[in-house]
């Protein structure tokens, strides 16, 4: 320190000429007179030729600051390529449910899945189309793979889906293939089961599970799911047949509300019958 | 010699007379060619107190001149700087002052500082489709520094007549 302080101080002369040439051309440099432009052009032609010759040599603050772009670059590049891909992903799966809505000739309203529990015993979802749009309690909702589930309960906005993945929900059902009828449940260990099939009657792994004209809330032949296995229950005529389900209810987005009314004269007619029988039921008990 | 206070009071009052007077020269000017009485200042400043205090005067001259004049800030103090530091070269503890202003010598210094000096500041002012640098400062480098050669022989004379009398 001491000896460029003492190499400072013998070569004064030249040291405050280099400093103050340097604050001069700073001064200069920083000025946006129109007057400058040639001092400019040659300079930056002078630099550049200087910089030409000496380009072979490797430049660590350049190369760091390099590096550090194409990293920023990079990483701009993944979160857009990330982005694409979930457009891609998107668009497949809305040009899906396009075609399926063309296709199917029940009433269809698209809408958006705006939250969802599944690892519970009772999950449902909401939905962001609710009674301004047409949709009423009861109505089935369904994606272009198979049934999700009924619409529960609603506001002007948004409604709430009991899922197939609820212990509450019970679906007629009947196999494509064997005609065989019965209830669909989804069981407290996770299993989706038909129920009620007698053993008597063979059933085929793969067959489709669909829902039959025995529901009031479900039209007929929306798929639930394929037959994964079939299982003797001890003790009973049953069979238990497991349901692989049509709907991945962990990744599915998008859903239609199915607009479809129950027949209000055969809803009426059952629940009386239902009532009567339950009437019986209680007076019996009572004598 | 070494400076004292009273001659930093009349190197300061010099210079802002200087460039009250540099800034109102159209009177003398000559085809828009005018002489740099700051030069001539900071040869006398860099020749009587030499090289290190020539191009402080040089830089605070320049830049000062840069501000009232409104120049491209740095230009003057960028070529005052160089002359001075040139000037100063010719600094001689040996010689007084009388001795050092009042000789030929001093003309052939002041033109020396005064054309690096011209040469340094037009080359901020050269347009590139107009002249070519080398011709620009024929024409008002050259000129200029004759004509501030021109005014520094009348303190030349002066100095030399001082000189004579002591």
């Amino acid at each position: 320190m001491r000896r460029l302080a003492d190499l400072l101080l013998r070569y004064k002369e030249y040291a405050l000429t280099l400093l103050l040439i340097s604050i001069s051309l700073i001064l200069i440099s920083t000025s946006n007179n129109q007057q400058l432009r040639s001092f400019r052009t040659i300079s930056v032609g002078i630099v550049a030729s200087v910089q030409e010759a000496f380009s072979w040599v490797p430049n660590p603050f350049a190369l760091e600051s390099e590096n550090h772009a194409l990293r920023q670059l990079n990483k701009d590049l993944s979160t857009q390529a990330m982005q694409l891909r979930e457009e891609a992903v998107k668009a497949e799966k809305y040009k899906a449910m396009l075609g399926f809505k063309e296709k199917t000739p029940m009433k269809l309203l698209a809408a958006e899945v705006v939250g969802k529990t599944i690892i519970q015993l009772r999950n449902t979802a909401t939905l962001n189309v609710g009674s301004r749009d047409g949709v009423k309690e009861g109505m089935p909702v369904m994606t272009e793979r198979g049934l999700v589930g009924r619409v529960v309960g609603l506001n002007d906005r948004y409604s709430i889906v009991q899922l197939l993945v609820n212990v509450d929900t019970k679906v007629p059902a009947r196999m494509l293939g064997s005609r065989n009828e019965g209830i669909v449940t989804w069981e407290p260990d996770g299993v989706m089961v038909m129920k009620y099939v007698p053993t008597a009657l063979k059933q085929k792994k793969g067959d489709t599970a669909v829902t039959s004209s025995q529901s009031i809330f479900f039209p007929e032949n929306i798929p639930i799911g394929v037959i994964a296995d079939v299982q003797e229950e001890q003790g009973t005529l049953f069979d238990r047949i497991i349901i692989e389900p049509a709907t991945n209810f962990a990744t599915f987005e998008e859903a239609f509300v199915v607009l479809h009314n129950p027949d209000e004269a055969r809803l009426k007619l059952e629940q009386s019958l239902i009532e009567g029988e339950s009437r019986r039921n209680g007076g019996g008990r009572n004598r | 010699m070494p400076t004292t206070y009273s001659n930093l009071i009349w190197y300061t009052i010099s210079g802002l007379l200087l460039l009250l007077v540099q800034l109102n020269l159209g009177y003398i000017t000559i085809e828009g060619v005018a002489p740099d009485l700051l030069v001539i200042l900071i040869a006398v400043i860099a020749l009587r107190e030499g090289q290190f205090i020539g191009i402080i005067v040089g830089f605070v001259l320049g830049l000062a001149f840069d501000i009232i004049s409104s120049n491209i800030p740095g230009t003057n103090a960028l070529a005052k700087v160089v002359a001075g530091f040139v000037i100063g070269y010719f600094y001689n503890e040996q010689l007084s002052l009388q001795q050092s202003i009042g000789a030929f010598r001093f003309l052939l210094i002041v033109a020396f500082g005064t054309a690096i000096h011209n040469l340094i500041f037009d080359f901020f002012y050269v347009e590139p489709t107009d002249l070519s640098l080398w011709s620009f400062f024929l024409r008002s480098g050259i000129a200029g520094t004759l004509y501030t050669v021109v005014v520094a022989s009348m303190v030349m004379l002066v100095a030399a007549r001082k000189k004579g009398e002591r």
